[in-house]
């Protein structure tokens, strides 16, 4: 494992026209984030989140200790290829449109016109503006100008993504499919620096978090560490008659187990989102912003092997990723997945090249990549057999 | 490259949508519609052109120049006060790469903004010398504006000069008048100069002779007409006495002699035909004091008889007036764009204004400032005593550095007088202006934005 991110004693203080220190923001700083981690930073208002970004950025510079970001100093401007950002607020000119700002973005990062286009079109279906793609910015409501941010930070495909408080302004639709993108990085190898102050946000899709307080980190570690009751057990159970209930309940305390016995309820987030989701099947007008489209094929899987001759840390980082998995958010991601199925023709392709594969039946890693590497060893043996097949007629007329 | 490129073309895109500029520019497309019908000045039609063109020009450049530095600074300033600039600073272009961007995205602007006005304004000549006035007065204007002319000083000897400095010189030894505390070499200037004053002094009864060497082979025979332009000054007479001039200019059978009554002081010119020149490409002019009242007659050193002939053309003149006052106009987004580096907005803008105005005013400046110098003469002796002096010496030098003087760079009453504008003059103006000083202004400013914190506003 290689770190993407590191800090080393990173301080940042902020001092007035004569060198007084006015507030303490970051104090002795130490970060190590691993190639495919989501790392959420959490802290209150004024912690110094937002303080961390700007630094590992380069847009502030550190009053002491070392950054090193992808291997070289925030300030690399080769690095910055791999790396997008989302500000805590949304830094969008007002009179550009939507369709202009990512494709402005897109031109920063040297990408040719003609990709810069494809991917400022997969980005507005993705991000869920496709109708508002010629409406002027200063228009955008905050969450549809939290879209278009979200849209311009992926443009150049990244390896190592920031976000500051992604889904402030979002509504609840916005926000779950930012964490589904979110997890989607993820899928394809790539990191994500997360900071927020919402807490489900971060707990939902996080593989490791920091709190921080004051500009120092207080706590740190993977979610399941950090979060598991390890003196509790839960059982859930469906929809069971009282009289059932109640035996099970003597039954227990037979036992000398007391349980607490509640009627689960369903989360906000989930009754919500299955709310709106009828309403979207009965076409109920609306312009602000669409529901999104999840484009499998936008993210790369293996960009950094191409990327070997930038640094030495950016050649290590090249090592097999691990192959996607299915994603299973909740709800309604049910019937846009089925439509995927259908358009997302490589990956039909691949299926069908890779194994016969019954639908519903899910296929571990490990299986599911040693067949791909016994049917290609397959394919080949088969071809070099016709291919010498050839050579023997041609030898022997 | 296509970053630069894209922040070049977001500049033109912010441009467009920016109000004060437009409205700027439509102030001074409604200007020029308005002045041919405002400005009368002597009541011909020459005297309203020159003005026409005289006032047009300078509104325009101002206008160009005061827009460089206004909006070459919002653009840069309003991206880091804004914060857009950190969504640009976390994508893979150098600091360096967006201040250029902006100067070539300002320096494009300024290209089509002065393009369009310019040929707006050529409209308006056009339609005033077309239209307005007699024949008679638009055959005049045709002679004066729109040919351009070339001016030439007299030919002076300067072996001739030599040899009467030497023979002085000799002179004043074989008599035992050379100052003891000089050298021969300060004796022999000063014998120089005060010759060449001599020269100029012509006494009553007396006539002059003035040689003009180098002139265009085509000249002689191309029929056009070569103006002489001179000023006097008078020993004995007032102000408002008419002295009585007698010229004669050619040889042999192709003379052409004037005569007219003049005020000491002022300019005045009279044309005569090409003919006159001769077969080796000079000319004679000649000059007699008849006016016994004037006392003695004493043309100025500098520019007191100078021969203009046709060269070239008023659309190439226009062209180069153009093309300065564009030179300018960088010059001007180089440094504003440096300013916005590390001042804010309202500072930067007053700053790059402030120097636009010394700029406007710098043969002024250099004047008075002439004038306090005493660096080289100075009494004191003593170095600590001499500091003062040096250092204010330094700081002025620099400032003139900063402050280039706009009218020596951008000569817009050329155009309406009719003077050639030399290639010379925008070679000096690329080297000086643009590879020297913006060239410079755009190194520093990119040094001072590239170590600037810009997560944090200014202080
Ligand atoms: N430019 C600045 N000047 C002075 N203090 C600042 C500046 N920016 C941030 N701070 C201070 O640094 C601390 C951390 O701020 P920040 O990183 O923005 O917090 P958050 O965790 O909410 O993103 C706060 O106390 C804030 O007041
Ligand atoms: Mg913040």
């Amino acid at each position: 494992m290689y770190e993407v991110i590191e800090t080393v004693n990173l301080s940042k203080n902020f001092q007035d026209f004569w060198g007084r220190t006015k507030a303490k923001a970051l104090d002795k700083l130490n970060l190590k984030i691993y190639r495919g981690e989501i790392f959420g930073l959490l802290g209150p208002n004024g912690s110094g989140k937002t303080t961390t970004i700007k630094l590992l950025l380069g847009l502030l510079f550190p009053t002491s200790g070392k950054i090193k970001i992808l291997g070289s100093s925030p300030r690399s401007v080769v690095c910055k290829k791999y790396i997008g950002f989302l500000p805590e607020e949304t830094y969008l000119y007002p009179y550009q449109n939507a369709q202009e700002a990512l494709f402005f973005y897109g031109r920063l990062f040297g990408l040719s016109r003609s990709v810069c286009k494809k991917r400022v079109e997969d980005l507005l279906e993705m991000v869920g503006l496709n109708k508002a793609r010629s409406r002027p910015l200063k228009e955008f409501s905050k969450g549809m100008a939290r879209r278009i941010g979200i849209a311009q930070a992926l443009i150049n495909d990244p390896e190592l993504v920031f976000l500051d408080e992604p889904t402030s302004g979002l509504d609840p639709i916005g926000t779950r499919e930012i964490k589904d993108l979110i997890l989607q990085l993820k899928e394809r190898g790539k990191t994500v620096f997360l900071c927020s102050h919402l807490l489900s946000d971060v707990e939902d899709i996080c593989d490791k978090i920091a709190i921080l307080y004051g500009g120092k980190i207080r706590c740190e570690g993977t979610v399941e560490e950090l979060l598991s009751k390890k003196t509790a057990t839960q059982i859930l159970l469906e929809d069971i008659p009282s009289p059932l209930l109640q035996e099970l309940i003597l039954w227990l305390e037979n036992k000398g187990i007391k349980p607490s016995v509640e009627k689960p309820r369903e989360r906000l987030e989930t009754f919500f989102l299955n709310v709106i989701q009828q309403a979207r099947m009965q076409q109920a007008p609306t312009s602000g912003a669409t529901q999104g489209i999840k484009k499998e094929n936008f993210f790369s899987q293996n960009t950094l092997a191409e990327k070997k001759e930038v640094n030495p840390v950016l050649a290590q980082l090249v090592q097999p990723v691990e192959e996607p998995k299915e994603a299973c958010p909740p709800g309604m991601d049910q019937e846009i997945k089925q439509e995927e199925q259908n358009t997302s023709v490589d990956k039909i392709l691949l299926d069908n090249l890779v194994s016969k594969k019954e639908i519903g039946k899910k296929i571990s890693e490990e299986e599911n990549k040693e067949s791909t590497i016994a049917k290609e060893q397959s394919i080949k043996k088969d071809m070099i057999q016709r291919l010498l097949g050839n050579f023997m007629k041609k030898d022997q007329p | 490259m296509s970053a630069i490129l894209a922040i070049a073309f977001k500049v033109l895109q912010e441009a467009k949508k920016t109000k004060p500029a437009l409205l700027l520019f439509f102030f001074v497309i409604f200007l020029l519609f308005l002045f041919p019908f405002t400005l009368k000045s002597d009541g011909t039609l020459n005297g309203q052109i020159q003005l026409f063109i005289g006032y047009s020009l300078l509104i325009l450049s101002l206008a160009l120049y005061s827009n460089s530095i206004f909006f070459s600074v919002l653009s840069f300033t309003s991206e880091i006060k804004g914060k857009q600039f950190y969504l640009i600073d976390c994508k893979s272009i150098s600091r360096w790469q967006f201040f250029v961007g902006k100067f070539l995205g300002m320096a494009i602007l300024n290209f089509f903004a002065l393009v369009f006005m310019g040929l707006i304004l050529l409209f308006l000549i056009l339609y005033i010398k077309e239209t307005q006035g007699t024949a008679e007065e638009r055959a005049d204007v045709q002679e004066k504006i729109f040919t351009s002319y070339q001016g030439i000083e007299p030919h002076t000897s300067m072996e001739k000069l030599f040899s009467m400095v030497d023979k002085e010189y000799q002179k004043r030894k074989a008599e035992n008048r050379l100052p003891s505390n000089m050298s021969e070499e300060e004796i022999k200037s000063q014998i120089k100069s005060q010759i060449q004053q001599q020269l100029q002094v012509i006494p009553y009864g007396y006539q002059r002779i003035w040689h003009f060497h180098n002139l265009p082979s085509g000249l002689k025979s191309s029929q056009q007409k070569i103006k002489l332009r001179y000023k006097i000054f008078l020993s004995d007479a007032g102000s408002s006495f008419l002295c009585k001039v007698y010229w004669q200019a050619g040889k042999g059978t192709n003379l052409y002699a004037v005569e007219d009554k003049v005020k000491a002081g002022e300019y005045y010119e009279f044309t005569f035909p090409s003919d006159t020149v001769e077969e080796n490409n000079t000319l004679e002019v000649h000059f007699f004091h008849k006016d016994e009242k004037a006392g003695m007659i004493y043309f100025p050193i500098e520019k007191g008889i100078e021969l203009f002939y046709p060269y070239g053309s008023f659309y190439g003149n226009y062209i180069k007036t153009l093309l300065l006052v564009y030179l300018l106009s960088c010059f001007l987004v180089a440094l504003s764009l440096f300013a916005s580096t590390f001042l804010t907005f309202p500072i930067a803008v007053f700053l790059g204004l402030f120097i636009l105005f010394l700029g406007l005013i710098a043969p002024f400046l250099m004047e008075i400032s002439s004038l306090g110098q005493g660096i080289e003469n100075s009494e004191k002796e003593i170095l600590w005593e001499r500091i003062p002096d040096i250092l204010s010496y330094a700081i002025l030098q620099a400032s003139f550095f900063i402050i280039p003087d706009f009218f020596y760079y951008a000569p817009l009453e050329s155009l309406a007088l009719g003077r050639y504008m030399t290639w010379s003059i925008v070679g000096e103006s690329i080297l000086k202006l643009i590879l020297l000083r913006a060239t410079l202004f755009s190194i520093l400013g990119c040094f001072l934005f590239k170590h600037r914190e810009v997560g944090k506003p200014l202080l």
